[in-house]
């Protein structure tokens, strides 16, 4: 499974570029450039480096057209999304987009805009199904869906086109209703060659329970039913999820440096909330399939060094400097690393091998826990396993395979 | 009112252009005769429309309304076929006979000179090699493509319906458009949903499946013929069931795996197989490009 980097906010440049030093490193497949907070130029010039430097890198660009429908609200935060740059960008009411005619007008828009960029890939807009599959919003999506193919014929060249998905993590625990909807979806007409699939929660907060098992398993759902289908699925915001969804069929996940890369959610063009700190570094432990901060890391590190990845990323995480990393570069692609050798796909039962995870893990977890003065708290803990297992099992019971 | 089958001697005046004619085979309101044509063997297709029993029950009218109706709409489609997979209308144009005061819809098809799989299941033929197991599938699955181009699912796909020929251009055909006869068979349906119990897609179970069904439905009966022929036994009914029961299992039983059965075949084409007798639809790989390639030798 291919991880890429969800670019964002403070991607660094030069020497600092984070996306570059992880394709440097090998850490990375590609990159899924969003142009809020990126100009034009950047992302051109973005993408024109990968393109020269590592040919074999996927490049994708993200049109964030989900977020046209909040861009009324004059307290939005658009960011370049509403500048010269991105001309297709527009406002939109909800109204407006139950005409088909409008939504293939902006489907034109986008994609000739994205024609004109080196992608590899190109990625039809789309709105978010933030209410169930049968409300307006999801007929609004299935119509961006059906109608994508066809425009790309007309403006665009030979290259694969994804369907953005995006669907509200309460929408996904209904399974019943997302039977129907990829029983839908998966036959339409005129397809694109895959989609960019994004679960959207409430806020980019990251919950010490990472995620619901209904949601989770909804998600793996999805990514088993496109693929067996032959679509390519490209899970953006996966972030620790990304090996879950590859077991279930998934060929790429993506997650970058801060939570709003991490997590999708449309709180990021909200007015951003007073009093932000810079989090503290943190560790992506395998062992844990968790991420833990710094100074619990050194202080767990000697006594269960099962919480060690062994990666070469663990070099920028030296004991001797209390396990900080010198900046947020190095942080990501431990991150990035660590999550790649988490990659389930090459063993003949992924969906199995990510359950045995689960339970050493949460077997660790035992462990550090029954040692004195050794509890881990908050995001760090272990609650997340618990909704992970549930997950798999829930989702080897929708997808009728053996567990 | 079931209209009684038509005597040999009632339905040779009908067609007098027909020499030989006999009764080959009958099932719920059909009765099939075999007949010569212009030196060439063609298969008389008879229907009972069942008669209201009280002419002014306006139920029992429409019933035999939509009787004729599926019985128009199987032949038009069939007519409108291209495949070689899929069998042929032959010299009799559908017609409504009126026989002692019972109605009849009476077409011909070509005869197909071979045995239906469920006769050669049934018989202990020997089991199928993976090569023909996989020439089934294929003319089957180009059968229901060309089905569904014209949006219509047959629903009603199993050994019973599809004829082997010794003829490499056809190795297998499809007869009987299901959505057009699998209402009227009485001993085999479940209360109102045009398919054989037996070969029930779970998707069918649902009272709303009209709302979402597509071609899907028969690609599970496909994998579900493909199996039987392969293995000689049903992935999921028993032969000793009830219909009820049969129709339990379809909805939640999972299906015996190919592999188990049939450990010669590749596991790929196995694992196929089993990934089409998914019980949901979305779960069933649809790509007809995709899947039609899967069956190359």
């Amino acid at each position: 499974m291919k991880l890429y980097a969800q670019q964002g906010y403070g991607t660094g440049s030069g020497d600092n570029d984070r996306i570059i030093a992880g394709l440097e490193g090998g850490y990375i497949d590609g990159a899924i450039i969003s142009p809020k907070d990126y100009a034009l130029d950047r992302t051109m010039a973005q993408l024109q480096r990968i393109e020269a430097e590592f040919p074999e890198a996927d490049r994708l660009f993200d049109p964030q057209w989900y977020a046209s429908v909040l861009a009324h609200d004059p307290d939005s935060r658009m960011g370049k999304l509403v500048s010269d740059d991105y001309s297709y960008f527009e406002a939109r009411r909800r109204s407006q987009l139950e005409t088909e005619n409008q939504v293939r007008a902006d489907l034109e828009a986008c994609l000739q805009f994205q024609a004109e960029l080196p992608v590899t890939s190109v990625i039809a807009p789309g709105i978010v199904i933030r209410q169930r599959f049968n409300s307006v919003e999801a007929v609004i999506a299935k119509n961006y869906l059906r109608n994508a193919r066809d425009v790309w014929d007309s403006v665009g060249d030979g290259r694969p086109l994804l369907g953005t998905l995006a669907i509200d993590a309460e929408a996904l625990q209904d399974r019943h209703a997302l039977e129907e909807f990829l029983a839908e979806i998966t036959v339409l007409d005129s397809p694109p060659n895959g989609f960019y699939l994004l679960v959207h929660q409430p806020t980019s907060e990251i919950p010490s329970e990472l995620i619901d098992s209904r949601t989770l398993a909804g998600w793996m759902l999805a990514n088993h039913s496109l693929s067996l289908n032959g679509f390519d699925v490209v899970n953006g915001y996966s972030d620790l999820l990304t090996p879950f969804l590859g077991a279930a069929g998934g060929v790429a996940g993506a997650t970058g440096w801060f939570n709003t890369q991490k997590v999708f959610s449309l709180d990021r063009f909200a007015p951003p909330l007073p009093g932000g700190r810079r989090p503290v570094p943190r560790y992506l432990s395998t062992g844990l399939i968790n991420s833990i901060r710094v100074d619990e890391f050194q202080l767990l590190r000697g006594r269960f060094p099962e919480i060690v990845n062994g990666l070469a990323t663990d070099d920028y995480y030296a004991p001797e400097e209390g396990s900080m990393p010198e900046n947020q570069v190095e942080e990501v692609l431990q991150t990035w690393e660590a999550i790649k050798s988490l990659d389930p796909t090459g063993q003949a039962e992924p969906v199995a091998a990510c359950a045995s995870r689960v339970t050493e893990a949460t077997n660790l977890y035992e462990r550090i826990n029954l040692s004195p003065g050794m509890r881990l708290m908050g995001r760090s803990n272990g609650d997340h396993l618990e909704s992970i297992y549930l997950s798999l099992r829930l989702f080897a019971e929708l997808a009728e395979i053996d567990l | 009112m079931q209209p009684p089958k038509l005597s040999i001697a009632e339905l040779a005046p009908l067609f007098p252009q027909f020499s030989g004619l006999q009764e080959i085979g009958s099932g719920g309101f059909k009765t099939v005769y075999k007949g010569i044509f212009q030196g060439n063997p063609e298969v008389l297709k008879v229907i009972s429309i069942p008669a209201p029993d009280d002419p002014k029950d306006n139920a029992q009218i429409r019933f035999q309304e939509e009787c004729i109706a599926r019985v128009r709409r199987e032949v038009d489609i069939l007519g409108r076929c291209q495949s070689p997979y899929m069998v042929k209308l032959a010299s009799v144009l559908l017609q409504e006979e009126v026989v002692n005061g019972f109605t009849y819809s009476i077409y011909s098809e070509e005869f197909l000179d071979g045995s239906d799989l469920w006769k050669l299941i049934k018989g202990k033929a020997p089991f199928p090699s993976e090569a023909e197991a996989k020439q089934l599938m294929r003319c089957l699955l180009e059968a229901v493509k060309e089905i569904w181009s014209m949006r219509f699912v047959h629903r009603d796909i199993k050994p019973a319906n599809v004829v082997k020929l010794n003829d490499p251009a056809r190795a297998f055909v499809l007869i009987d458009l299901g959505i057009a006869f699998g209402l009227l068979e009485t001993g085999l349906t479940v209360q109102g949903v045009p398919c054989t119990a037996r070969y029930l897609a779970p998707e069918m179970g649902n009272p709303a499946f009209r709302v979402n069904l597509d071609y899907r439905t028969d690609l599970y009966t496909i994998a579900l013929t493909v199996f039987e022929y392969s293995a000689g036994q049903h992935p999921i009914a028993k032969d000793s069931d009830d219909p009820i029961r049969t129709v339990t299992r379809a909805l939640h039983e999972p299906p015996k795996p190919l592999a188990d059965l049939r450990p010669d075949f590749s596991p790929d084409f196995c694992k196929l197989i089993d990934q089409l007798l998914k019980k949901k639809p979305a779960l069933r790989p649809a790509n007809f490009a995709w899947l039609i390639a899967q069956t190359n030798i």
